[in-house]
Formats: structure tokens, sequence, C-alpha cells
């Protein structure tokens, strides 16, 4: 039996993507690589730093909202009570005046999960809830060539852990089912986001930008099955109380290009396309220290496909302090068919967004943005675990961020 | 500008409000198809009851195959399915036990588990607590644990007054009427707009649990006699009235019988045994080889079949002398298991025949055959559910489908079996029920 088929995620953006790195930008669809808007260009395009008119520190989160619902083979409606993910970024970008060169350090969460399932629905040997956090540390530096073309690159130092829990279909005494959970910290890797910005001419700029592939490995993660214990015995090992695992899961590299023109002084629209080379998942293996009948390593194809996301936005500067944005954005699923999981419910994605900037004073600005993110309606089967059905999801997410410029 | 703060915090506001809300999918239609559920009855033996794991018990009776099929058809119609329970916790077998349970040996060395026979059954037969004090007018399950099909029109075949071991006290529970009430006549009453027909297996197991020592294999022409009888009785209720005949199973393919296979015993005997000695139902000393792949190849196609309780007196040392045989009672040899399979294809064929012509005679399905041929064929290697690639198999206690008596199904495996009748149901009625997710039912309970 391998009951631990897969490493569970969900995702936000695409595939478990959570794209939401800055409030001013996901307002405008979340395009940013060829704005120099703030101090979130650490994430977007580290070469649009140096390009900063000011030194900036800006944190700001977003409140996850999202609701699946899953019609079974069995035409059983269940719903995933999830839940509400908070994810966050912070940023400071800083240089001497006048100097062609900046420093900016970042802190964000691209990837990550939560999702719920309870433990009485249909996919419960797959998945009863799942929580997967990455947190990326970004030292970044960027240099002003001239006023024409910038470039800029950070080191990436990742960090996550992950949660898991299942249910094992092994009947307790009382009919109840076994379950499993597993637990661990991923080993710090590290990657490049590095970046080109051109200010084309006074109204056009163009930025290109790429954040490398890396791993997030787990190694001595905690494995725990709660079955009955005539399992566990010496004379009956059918599957070990406790282990230790070994698993890995790719964070995609990134191409990212994009071009801003500044219509008129009011007005500004941007746009984006990113590729993600979601290809490199292509399957989630767990190793455990303990095998056991019932615990064995598993293989888990996912063969995922690369993906293309393609953002849209603008931004009507309403008055000297108020700015209105809006903007929208389509992705193309990473999971292909036949391979769907209930961790992954992934599927063609409309992003619908707005939000407004209002500054304060010289130096505090404040963003307010709104996301509702639209996954289409997928009927898919997985081919390797036989179990699928309809999924639906959408996501509500407001969010909420704060710039200090000086 | 504090307007328009306002206005984020009432948009905010909304949002929550909508994020209360799951998107709305809509499930598939469900339709009874030419076929009418308002009134399902089902009639059968302790496989139609819930029995299993040496008894009817309670939480057995709420997952018989046809509570899990009626649960469906009340999503196309189907009303209520009233059933004799027991009370809460209540079991009873043949032997006076309750419901066995597994224990683990924990002696490193033994076999991990072994069955326990829960000798101080809850429930005493014929007690105030026994007779079923439900309304006995509308129910729905008519399953009767031993019932031959032979019996199914024997009035008063829960006549207590008959004395013991000629009435049955199963019966006995919701007979309209003990003393006079047949089982096809109490059925008919009901005026059944569907039914499931599945009768026939005690007129075999009887033999062959006994290891043929006892009972006797219910001639084919009797059965198909008492087939038509029944049958053409229940089709009468209503003008309408549809039903699903239940084929015979293979009963040699069930764990009483399978678990003792040549492979198994070889492995698990002592090496220095090569020859398994038993007494025939002739009453003589037979042999049959073990090692036969050292021997005489030919052997392994012998036939010759162990009954699961032989496992103790093996232990015991028993069984490998001629002068200390197994008894006949646990051993079905090569005759006696061409007599069970050949009344086998006998009644399947009866039930086939039947089915065809009473098809022809209406110019339309009203009847259909569920083949349990290729769900038990398939569930010898094992069947994986959706979303587990564990396998639910007929081995016994690990594969999960079968009951601790090795002989019935585990809630589980009454819901597979109920799929596979959704299946006939739909193919054959133009219906489109659900399955049901197999595993919401308990497989072989694991002690701590």
């Amino acid at each position: 039996m391998s009951f631990l088929l897969a490493a569970p995620i969900f995702s936000y953006a695409q595939g478990y993507q959570v794209a939401l790195q800055g409030n001013a930008q996901l307002a405008m669809g979340h395009a940013g690589t060829a704005l120099k808007m703030d101090a979130s260009s650490v994430f977007f395009n580290p070469g649009a730093v140096a390009m900063l008119e000011r030194n900036e520190a800006q944190v700001g989160g977003n409140f996850i909202f999202s609701r699946t619902t899953f019609v079974s083979q069995q035409n059983e409606t269940f719903k995933s009570n999830n839940p509400t993910g908070t994810p966050f970024h912070a940023y400071g970008v800083y240089g001497a005046d006048g100097s062609k060169l900046k420093f900016g350090v970042g802190v964000y969460t691209p990837f990550g999960s939560s999702v719920n399932w309870g433990d009485q629905w249909a996919g419960r040997f797959q998945l009863n809830s799942i929580s997967l956090r990455t947190i990326c540390y970004q030292p970044t530096i960027s240099y002003k060539l001239s006023d024409q073309i910038s470039f800029g690159a950070g080191l990436i130092i990742a960090t996550g852990s992950v949660n898991l829990q299942r249910s094992i279909g092994v009947n307790f005494p009382d009919g109840t089912y076994g379950r499993a959970e597993l637990n661990g910290n991923a080993i710090p890797s590290y990657g490049l986001n590095a970046g080109i910005y051109i200010q084309a001419t006074d109204k056009l700029s163009v930025g290109l930008s790429y954040r490398s592939k890396m791993l997030m490995r787990i190694d001595g993660g905690d494995a725990k099955f709660n079955v009955p214990a005539s399992f566990t015995t010496a004379n009956n090992l059918q599957i070990p109380a406790a282990t230790t695992f070994k698993a890995e899961l790719p964070l995609p590299e990134t191409f990212n290009v994009g071009a801003a023109y500044q219509v008129n002084e009011k007005l500004l629209v941007t746009g984006d396309v990113n590729y993600v080379v979601w290809s490199s998942y292509q399957t989630l293996d767990f190793d455990y220290a303990q095998n056991a009948p019932l615990l064995q390593d598993t293989q888990n194809p996912r063969n995922y496909q690369d993906a293309f996301i393609f953002r849209g936005g603008a931004q009507y500067q309403y008055t000297d302090k108020l700015a209105l944005r809006g903007g929208l954005y389509y992705a193309t699923t990473a999971v292909p068919d036949n391979y769907i999981t209930p961790e992954t419910p992934d599927a063609n994605r409309t992003g619908l967004t707005a939000g407004i900037g209002y500054r304060v004073n010289d130096n505090i600005v404040l963003d307010a943005s709104f996301l509702y993110l639209n996954v289409a309606k997928r009927t898919d089967f997985n081919s390797t675990t036989n179990f699928g059905g309809t999924y639906k999801t959408h996501n509500f997410i407001p969010g909420i961020g704060v710039r200090y410029q000086f | 500008m504090r307007h328009i703060f306002k206005k984020v915090l009432g948009v905010a506001a909304a949002a929550i409000v909508l994020v209360s809300c799951h998107p709305n999918v809509k499930e598939a239609g469900v339709s009874s198809g030419s076929a009418d559920f308002s009134v399902y009855v089902a009639v059968g033996n302790s496989l139609t009851a819930g029995y299993g794991d040496g008894a009817l018990y309670r939480s057995g009776q709420e997952m018989s195959f046809p509570n899990i099929l009626a649960g469906q058809m009340r999503l196309a119609g189907g009303g209520a399915f009233n059933q004799p329970l027991l009370p809460e916790g209540s079991g009873f077998g043949p032997s006076g036990n309750g419901r066995f349970t597994l224990v683990a040996t924990g002696l490193p060395g033994n076999a991990a588990f072994t069955v326990a026979s829960n000798n101080a059954p809850s429930i005493t037969p014929l007690s105030s607590d026994w007779v079923f004090a439900g309304d006995k007018s509308s129910l729905n399950n008519f399953g009767v644990p031993g019932m031959r099909i032979v019996e199914a029109l024997v009035p008063g075949l829960g006549n207590p007054a008959n004395g013991a071991g000629n009435f049955n006290p199963y019966f006995t529970r919701f007979a309209q009427n003990p003393a006079t009430s047949s089982v096809i006549g109490d059925v008919f009453a009901r005026r059944p707009t569907f039914f499931t027909f599945a009768l026939g297996n005690n007129d075999i197991l009887g033999f062959a649990s006994s290891g043929g020592a006892s009972g006797a294999v219910t001639p084919a022409a009797t059965f198909n006699a008492v087939l038509n009888l029944a049958v053409d009785s229940l089709l009468k209720a209503t003008p309408n009235t549809r039903g699903v005949i239940v084929g015979i199973p293979d009963v040699t393919r069930i764990p009483l019988f399978s678990t003792l296979n040549p492979t198994a015993l070889a492995a698990s005997l002592p090496a220095a045994v090569t020859t398994i000695f038993y007494r025939n139902s002739a009453g003589t000393v037979a042999s049959y080889p073990l090692r036969s792949g050292t021997t005489n190849p030919l052997f392994l196609a012998d036939g010759t079949l162990f009954l699961l309780p032989a496992q103790g007196l093996f232990a015991q040392g028993i069984g490998f002398t001629p002068t200390n045989p197994l008894p006949n009672n646990l051993v079905l040899d090569p005759g006696e298991v061409r007599n069970i399979l050949n009344a086998r294809s006998a009644y399947n064929g009866w039930i086939t025949a039947y089915i065809n012509r009473k098809n022809r005679e209406a110019g339309r399905t009203v009847l259909a055959y569920f083949n349990p041929d290729p769900f038990f064929d398939a569930m010898q290697a094992g069947i994986a559910l959706p979303g587990d690639t564990r396998r639910v198999s007929a081995a016994f206690i690990t594969g999960g489908a079968f009951a601790l008596d090795g002989v019935h199904l585990t809630p589980r495996g009454y819901a597979m079996v109920t799929n596979e009748l959704i299946s006939v149901i739909n193919a054959s009625f133009g219906a489109t029920l659900p399955a049901v997710d197999a595993r919401k039912y308990p497989a072989t309970l694991f002690p701590n």
C-alpha cells in the first residue's frame, strides 16, 4: 500500500505559486516587471531597484479566503474548509543620495498552500489537510548603468515547512480509520533573482527578470502513523508508529518580461508575461527511513507542464494623493489532464484585481488591494490514483501594505 | 478621503460575506430509468440480511447491501427502506455466539491475528428482544440467514411450534405471522415495485461448509422449480415490478475454502509434512500429496479443499499421519468439489434461462442478471478503490472484503457488491444511480 501518494499542494495562483508580492502591483494584475514604483521591485525585478527615486521600507500582507467545492465520482459534494492564509512581504531599499548603486532586501512568501478537506470526504486517503509554507529572504544589489538602463540581482535564501495529514485505509475496532501525519522543515536552499530595467523612452519602460529553480528538501521530517496497535508490534510490524522521511519539492524557475507605458500624467498602463517552468515538477517521491509492508517508499508522477501567466493593469492618478488601480490576469494550468490531485485542483485561472494607493504624507503611502481569483471548473481523474471528480475553486484576497519613503 | 476608506472597508466586509460561500457545482442528475424504486424489497439469505463475522448484528444490518442500495435509490424516487433491526449492540450467530472479533496473539513467531468467537451473545433467540417490535407490514429487507431457496415458499418457516431445527428463528423475528407466513408470501404482500432476489447460496453452502459431511446440495431441477414459482409471484406484485436476480458465486473461492490452498499450506506446514491425510465421505482415509511439485505435479489440480478451521487441527499435529487424519467435515474431496461446482453452474444456467424467458415474454427488460463472477474473479487479486492503491481482496483478514467467518462480506465488501448491482441496474433499466464510496464502510476491524 502506498497511502502516501502525493505531496499535496494547493495553490492560489498556479500550481502552488502564491503571487501576492506587492499590494500596488497586485491591484494592477500583479504586473510589476517593468515598473519602478516601489521597493517591491526587489521581488518583481531587481534591475529596477536602482531606478527607484527614493529609499523605502515596505510591509504588506493579504488574507486568502479560498473555497473549493468538489463533486466526487459518486456524485457527492464536498467543500473544503480552508484556514485563512496570511502571506506577507517586506522590502527595504537603500542607496546613498546620487549613488548609482542601491541595496535591497526582501522577505516574501512565493509558494505555499493551506487546504483542509477534513477526514470524512471522498479523498481522505489522499489528503485530509496540508499546510505548506515557504519564506524567501533576498539580499539584493542593483546598479544604474545610465538613466536608460539598470540591472540587479539578489540571492534568494528559501526556507519552509510542511504539515500533511491523511487517513490510512486501516480500520480501528470502532470502524474509524488510521491517520498519517507528516511534518518537516526544509533545508535552506539558494537561488537567484536577477533582472534588467530599460527606460526606452520617457514614457516606455521594459523589464526582464528571472528567478531560478530551487528545491524544497526535507530530510528527517517526522512521520507519525496512528494505526491499530496490533499493526505496530514487533511480531506484526505492518507500519511503524513513527519514522522519518525525505522528500523534495521543486520551486520552479520563472522568466518574466514586462512593459509599462505612461500614457499621460495621470494614466499608467503595464503588462507582464510570466513563463513558469513547472515541467521541473515531474515526480514527488517519499523516502521513509523505515519501511514495512504498509509503508513503502513512493514515487508519484506529477508531470507538470510549463505555464504562462498574462497580466495587465493600469493606474490612474485621481488626485495628487489618490491613485486608483485595476487589472486582470490569466494563468494557464500547470497540471496536465489525468494528473489532478486534491492538493492542487489546478485549472486555468482568471484574476480580477482592484485597489487604491493613498499618500498620507510625504513619507507614507498606503496601498489596498483586492483580488478575486476564479479557477475554472475542471473535471479530471488522476490516472495513477484513479481518484477524481469535478473541482471548482474561487478565492477572495483582500490585502494592505504600507510604504515609508525617505 | 475618509469616505474612501469606509468604502474600502465596506468592500472588505462584503468580501468576507462572499468568502463564506463555496462555489456551486451541479451534481449530475439521477434517474431511475424504466424502473420504479418506490417500494424496493430485498429477498435473500444472510448476505441480504447484512450478516457477517459469524453473526447477524445491528451495525451489519445497517450496512447491508440492500440498505446501501436503497440509499442510492432514494436519489431517484426510492422510498424508505425498513429493516427488522436487532436491538443496538446485539448480535447472534448459529452457535449462540456474538460477533467474532480479531485478537492480536502478540507471540513472536505466531500468526499475528486469530479470530475469537465471542460466546456471550447479547440476545437470545425468541426472547422478547429477539422479536422485531416495529411495523412488520412495512419491511423491505427479507434477508433470512440460513434460508435455502426451497424454504422461501414454505409456510410457517418461522414457526417455533415446529420444534428446534425445523424452523428458522431469524424469520420468526419478523414474519407477519410466524405460524403461517412464507417469506415469498410476506414479500408479495408488500407489493414491491423493485426487488433483488439472492437465494441459492445456502443450497450449496450447507453441504460445502460441512465438508460434504451433512446436508445435501439442492437438486438443480428443484432450484429451477422454486425459482420460477417465487419470482413469478414477485413479478405479479405490481404491474410494473422489476427486479435483479443475483447469480450464485463460486463458494470455493471464499476464504473458508481458499485460505488453506496448496501454496499456503506448503509454506506454513513443516517441511517434513508431504502428505495430508483425511477421512473422506466414504469413511476411509484418503491422502493429499501436499508437496506435489516434487512428486506428481498433476496433483496440484487435484481440487481438494481444506476448510479454514483445519488450520487449528494442523497446529495440533492432526492430519499428518494415516492414523490421525483430519475429520471428514473439514475437507471437500475432489468429488465433493465437482458436485458443488456443477450445482452452481446449473443454478446459474436456470437463472439466466428464466430471466431470458421472462424478458422475451414481456417484450422488454423486467429482470436483470447480476453475474457475480467478474467481481469475485477480480477480488482474488484485489480491487483498488479510487484514491487508494491498497487493494481490497478476498484474502482472509488482510484482504478486507470478507468477514471473519470467511463466508460473508465486510460492510466494505457489501458496499462494493452494491456498486456492482448499481452497474447492473443502470445498464438494464437505463437508470443513472451513482456508485457509493465503499471506503465509507469499514473492512476488517483490527485490534489495538
